[in-house]
């Protein structure tokens, strides 16, 4: 009797293996999917090469990194401290005619796109699951990563930018600090980045002598509070992104061409006036370009 | 007509529901342990082989598809007429396919399930239409977590949960030859979280049965079977495309080609999913063979 169930237990067993092709053996795969590396970086389109005009009343100009602007007007704007807040980036399929009725659709009932905020691997200690600060008063043209964010395969022309008030957790925020109390100041604040999108601290020369030297610096220190936020910017492709299974990889640059933020601002009023300062964070919105983008990994800075 | 009646409890016995790793739809204890009524010394072997997949999350940024085969070896024993005990162990492959086509596979033991079945009423004669009891189970995470070149696989991919799921529930069944109805309701609930801080929602799973045997060897069967089921959390997060409402038809057939042993096909398909975010749960097929000792 023992032996025929033993037959019978080993038939099933067998009957098993060949059903299921052995289920259950210990033979883990697994195989990477297609990725898009983000980073950010910043540069002047048109470079504004002001003489230094160290002064009191301001920041000590002479003794601090800056990125000088330049308003409407000429006066020339130095950034000593100048964060902004990068949220989400989203690559949108390019439209044809065939996918036409799905954007429509989806105009009707939105939905996400590929976007960067799923699926996000950490690159250098960012990644794309929280928003990004960025200091825009360091190297021009360094090439900062963001994160990597899994995508789904498609042709995409246009990637969209969104900066954000920051609420919670954030990657680069910077931790605050007072101002130097010296005049002029040595250590600008470094701001609670917290509730805002952009912060600067800056001064410009507010008066100068009969032979053009600067005798008094003003300072412009100002964020967006109580400014409307036209927060996103649709940016076109070079060249459409097309990922498939065979082109898996790819990279995109955001770059921030901050000279243009005081395009048509009077940078001696943007400490008093909400217009002022709302067309500030509308130019913040609109320097946002596409600075490079790709096949395969992203480019490294040189050194 | 004694002989009809055994070769009909018999069929009683086929699989008829669902027990996969997460939509537990259906009451999981029917293959193993039957539905007929008992009597002591009563051993049972069962071999099941399931197929079954599903698509879940946000279309382009979350969605990922589920594919799942497992042949799952089950004994059960009843010392008495009173008791019924059975345990299953799952061999269990899993494929998990993303938006992003990427994708991973994962393979090995699942988790085992000890059951124990009480006959509250009693059969007083061969003629008793109507038996009634208690489930008591457990899900004994006997699995291990599946690894890839020092890390670990995704969960989905995880032949086993790794929780321990205790569960407990009423089953009622109704013999009128040739008609056969069971039903049953099971609660669970997880004492302990699963793999990569996996915390399975509390679920009921009803079960509703029944079968009309054509002839003494050959029967018609169709389940309803119903999952309501609390959202799952990884470490406290909650898992948005979980939990919720499915419930699902299943049609087969039990035939006895030869006497003690029992083969069996059924077809499962969704008829209604009211899931939390994006669900969706394929139609599955299950074949099995059974020897009554």
């Amino acid at each position: 009797m023992i032996f025929k169930r033993i037959r019978i237990l080993s038939v099933l067993l067998v009957i098993g293996g060949l059903v299921t092709g052995c289920a259950g053996q210990e033979d883990n795969a697994s195989e990477s999917g297609l990725v898009v590396h983000f980073a950010q970086t910043h540069f002047q389109g048109d470079e504004v090469v002001g003489a230094l005009e160290p002064a009191v009343g301001g920041y000590a100009q002479d003794q601090l990194e800056r990125h000088t602007l330049r308003d409407q007007n000429g006066v020339q704007l130095s950034l000593y401290r100048t964060y902004l807040v990068i949220d989400d980036i989203a690559l949108l399929p390019c439209t044809s005619l065939a996918q036409l009725p799905a954007r429509v659709l989806n105009f009707l009932m939105p939905s996400a796109y590929a976007h960067a905020g799923h699926g996000s691997e950490p690159v250098g200690g960012r990644a794309l699951d929280q928003p990004n600060v960025i200091d825009l008063v360091t190297q021009d043209q360094f090439i900062l990563p963001l994160g990597d964010a899994a995508i789904a395969p498609g042709r995409y022309c246009e990637v969209q930018v969104s900066l954000t008030r920051l609420a919670g957790e954030a990657y680069g925020k910077p931790e605050f600090a007072p101002a130097s109390t010296d005049d002029p100041i040595t250590s600008p604040e470094i701001p609670e980045m917290s509730g805002k999108i952009f912060a600067l601290r800056s001064d410009y020369c507010a008066q100068r002598d009969s032979g053009n030297t600067c005798l008094q610096r003003q300072r412009v220190d100002i964020d967006d509070a109580g400014l409307s936020e036209p927060l996103t910017q649709t940016l076109t492709l070079t060249t459409p992104l097309e990922l498939n299974a065979t082109l898996r990889e790819a990279y995109l640059t955001v770059g921030i061409e901050y000279d243009t933020w005081l395009a048509d601002v009077d940078a001696t009023l943007l400490s008093s006036d909400l217009n002022e300062r709302q067309k500030l964070l509308n130019n913040i919105t609109g320097s946002l370009r596409v600075f490079n983008q790709g096949l395969g990994d992203l480019p490294t800075n040189i050194e | 007509m004694r002989h009809s009646f055994f070769l009909f409890l018999l069929l009683a016995n086929s699989p008829t529901v669902f027990a996969c790793a997460t939509c537990l739809c259906g009451d999981p204890t029917l293959t193993t342990m039957g539905v007929e009524k008992p009597f002591a010394g009563r051993t049972r072997i069962s071999m099941d082989y399931l197929t079954r997949g599903e698509t879940v999350g946000e279309a382009r940024t979350q969605e990922h598809m589920m594919d799942e085969e497992r042949v799952t070896y089950s004994i059960s024993y009843a010392p008495t007429t009173q008791w019924m005990f059975s345990a299953s162990v799952p061999m269990i492959n899993k494929s998990v396919d993303r938006y992003d086509l990427s994708h991973e596979e994962g393979s090995g033991v699942g988790d085992t399930d000890l059951t124990a079945r009480w006959f509250v009423s009693q059969p007083t004669s061969i003629a008793t239409s109507r038996l009634w009891g208690l489930h008591l189970g457990l899900r004994v995470p006997t699995s291990s977590e599946q690894m890839l070149n020092d890390a670990a696989i995704d969960f989905d991919a995880q032949p086993g949960a790794g929780a321990l799921i205790p569960s407990v529930g009423v089953w009622l069944g109704e013999y009128h030859l040739p008609w056969f109805f069971y039903t049953s309701a099971i609660v669970q609930h997880a004492t302990s979280e699963g793999y990569q801080g996996y915390e399975p929602g509390n679920a009921i799973l009803i079960t509703a049965h029944s079968q009309y045997a054509l002839r003494p060897q050959l029967a018609l069967q169709f389940n309803i079977d119903a999952r309501w089921k609390n959202q799952d959390r990884y470490s406290d997060v909650i898992d948005d495309d979980s939990g919720g409402t499915l419930v699902m038809v299943t049609p087969g057939l039990a035939w006895t080609p030869i006497t003690d042993w029992l083969v069996s096909l059924s077809y499962q398909q969704p008829i209604l999913e009211n899931a939390h975010g994006r669900q969706e749960e394929d139609a599955n097929l299950r074949m099995g063979v059974t020897y009554d000792f």
